[in-house]
């Protein structure tokens, strides 16, 4: 196990397109299993590879739900509806909250990290950290897409 | 995505007890440990954490009874992992938690069981446990020998519980079993170089803890309430998380001023730091430990506590004469890798982990470590042999061997002297050792041994 150091804004590899997985190695499985060991450490429920500085299309999601961790190799949105807006945080932006738009219910495709392609529909909570995390794939970061910044005293007192 | 902690709140406890249980079965995860890693990031209110302890913990020590009944209702081996621990973490709640309704306990259980099957296993955890609720009188009722009373009852292993019954009797090993239930308490020892008693109590006021000085040890106080490894006090060195038992190894090496002390099984640190507070700050406390990973904590605990006169270094306790010259520490203390019998109710699992293989596996390792340490000690010194185990095994055994082998050590007469007397009054101790049991003082279970190596004349 071993816990890869996260990269945090302004580095460039946060605004980059990542490049597509194709091969579906060991490596491979020794990346997803540092990502999960990183996303714990840091207290996440997300992570994607651009975070920890690697320049690929993986991505892991766990919202402590009966999905378990749900692991994204070259992720794609084939549909999306709905509209909700909550708070995110992000793991390359340490002490920086706001209030985000995103669809309600989301399908992806994705593959595993045997190269299996597999779909998965989210809703809610699931939803918004699988696109904040697809996001990241793309280089997109969740600043570009924030309606409302919170001050940290503003978190601290119960409301959120 | 970082976990916010609005949504943190929607985690339910009982689910949130689940995957911790779940993670401890699979990935052998130790149960101390995570659950204090899921009390600090998964933000219950107060009174959810205390049930979530529990219900951890409860589960986890009650394991063997449960699935004793568990086994007369569902086919365990064709049950789902997490159905499985769902039932006993249901079950636990209803036969041994007087504070929750059994209907809360049941539909709690049957909405997880629904989130998790894709409702359809909603039904079948609902009948089970209504059917063992029906015959809970009877369940509860169990007759039988000793061992197999006091195994249903308090969920130790038979081989244990004969262990304990061979070492100390019935009555000693029942209390054993018993207090093995009681979550442990949190410790601390005040760091003199740091500050006072009256300053640390109201330091700790100011942060919202209550803690209470203990009534044998004067650097010692009992915690009331919430993690105090979280405080302000605790980053600036104020003091240390350590149980009362493991205190009573400094009063037994009692290094002076100046020396040189050898901690060779040294990690986390907890120990060697109160050698080297004792010692005011200077001589030198070398501390080892096999892993590197290991000897960083300990790094980290003398920086926090603002020891300078510790050295934390790799080294294999077995080959010392290796990495250190002959007779060059006036100390010489060995806090063995055992089984950790005395620590159960921290650590739970032990008892379905452990077998008696295990100690006499660890023996030959104590003994190997013993050996090896004993060439280090200076004419004269002192060489201390500490475990948190009990039983004669990795305890009394392995001083007797050694002493066998090494005729020019005996065992150290003055060491009751060194001991606050209140402790030395609760049982009959044999000349150079300290035993604690779990029920003694509600502190770990503890072995000492003092010894001392001839002066060449």
């Amino acid at each position: 196990m071993a816990i890869r150091e996260i990269i945090k804004y302004p580095n460039p590899i946060l605004e980059k397109e990542m490049r597509i997985v194709e091969q579906f190695d060991s490596k491979l499985k020794q990346i997803l299993e540092d990502m999960y060991d990183t996303m714990v450490a840091y207290d996440g429920i997300g992570l994607a590879a651009p975070q920890i500085g690697l320049d690929a299309q993986i991505a892991i999601v766990d919202i402590d739900d009966q999905h378990g961790t749900i692991e994204f190799i070259n992720p794609k949105i084939i549909a999306q509806s709905g509209s909700q807006i909550d708070i995110e945080g992000c793991l390359s932006f340490p002490n920086l909250y706001g209030d985000v738009r995103r669809a309600t219910y989301v399908k992806i495709q994705a593959q595993n990290r045997l190269g299996k392609p597999f779909i998965l529909e989210a809703r809610g909570l699931l939803a918004r950290v699988c696109l904040h995390e697809i996001d990241h794939l793309h280089g997109i970061l969740f600043t570009s897409k924030v309606v409302k910044y919170y001050q940290p005293e503003e978190l601290k007192d119960g409301k959120h | 995505m970082y976990r916010m902690k609005k949504q943190r709140e929607q985690e339910n406890v009982r689910n949130l007890a689940l995957n911790t249980l779940l993670k401890i079965e699979k990935e052998g995860a130790y149960s101390n440990l995570l659950v204090n890693q899921v009390l600090k990031t998964a933000k219950l209110p107060l009174t959810d954490k205390g049930l979530f302890t529990e219900l951890v913990y409860g589960t986890l020590q009650r394991k063997s009874t449960l699935d004793e009944i568990l086994s007369e209702y569902i086919q365990m081996n064709k049950t789902a992992l997490w159905l499985l621990m769902l039932l006993r973490l249901s079950l636990y709640q209803v036969l041994f938690l007087d504070r929750v309704p059994e209907h809360a306990v049941v539909h709690e259980a049957v909405e997880i069981a629904k989130q998790r099957s894709k409702g359809r296993l909603g039904s079948f955890v609902n009948g089970v446990l209504r059917n063992i609720i029906r015959n809970k009188e009877k369940i509860l009722l169990v007759s039988g020998s000793f061992a197999k009373q006091l195994s249903f009852q308090t969920a130790h292993p038979f081989w244990m519980i004969s262990y304990f019954k061979d070492n100390f009797g019935e009555e000693e090993a029942q209390k054993i079993c018993e207090s093995n239930l009681i979550p442990p308490k949190q410790t601390i020892r005040l760091n003199p170089l740091r500050t006072t008693r009256e300053n640390l109590i109201r330091k700790m006021k100011e942060e919202g803890f209550t803690i209470t000085p203990s009534d044998f040890l004067k650097e010692c106080f009992i915690n009331k309430q919430g993690n105090l490894a979280l405080s302000q006090a605790f980053e600036t060195g104020l003091f240390s998380i350590q149980d009362g038992s493991s205190m009573l190894v400094a009063y037994a090496s009692d290094p002076k001023e100046g020396m040189k002390v050898l901690d060779c099984c040294g990690a986390p640190g907890g120990k060697t730091a109160h050698l080297a507070e004792r010692m005011n700050g200077t001589g030198m406390v070398v501390s080892q430990d096999i892993h590197p990973h290991k000897v960083r904590l300990i790094q980290k605990n003398a920086k926090r506590l603002g020891l300078k006169n510790i050295v934390a270094q790799l080294g294999d306790a077995k080959c010392l004469t290796e990495q250190h010259p002959l007779k060059s520490f006036d100390i010489v203390l060995v806090d063995a890798p055992c089984s950790g019998l005395g620590v159960i109710r921290r650590k739970p699992e032990i008892k379905d982990e452990k077998t008696m293989e295990d100690l006499f596996r660890l023996q030959e390792i104590q003994q190997q470590i013993l050996q090896s340490a004993a060439k280090l000690v200076k004419d004269g010194g002192r060489l201390i042999y500490s475990t948190c185990t009990i039983g004669a095994i990795e305890n009394q055994n392995v001083i007797q061997h050694f002493l066998l082998q090494n005729p020019n050590f005996t065992r150290d007469s003055s060491l009751h002297a060194r001991i606050p007397t209140g402790i030395l009054n609760k049982r009959v101790q044999k000349e150079g050792e300290l035993l604690i049991l779990p029920h003694d003082f509600n502190s770990d279970g503890f072995y000492i041994c003092a010894l001392v190596k001839e002066r060449i004349k």
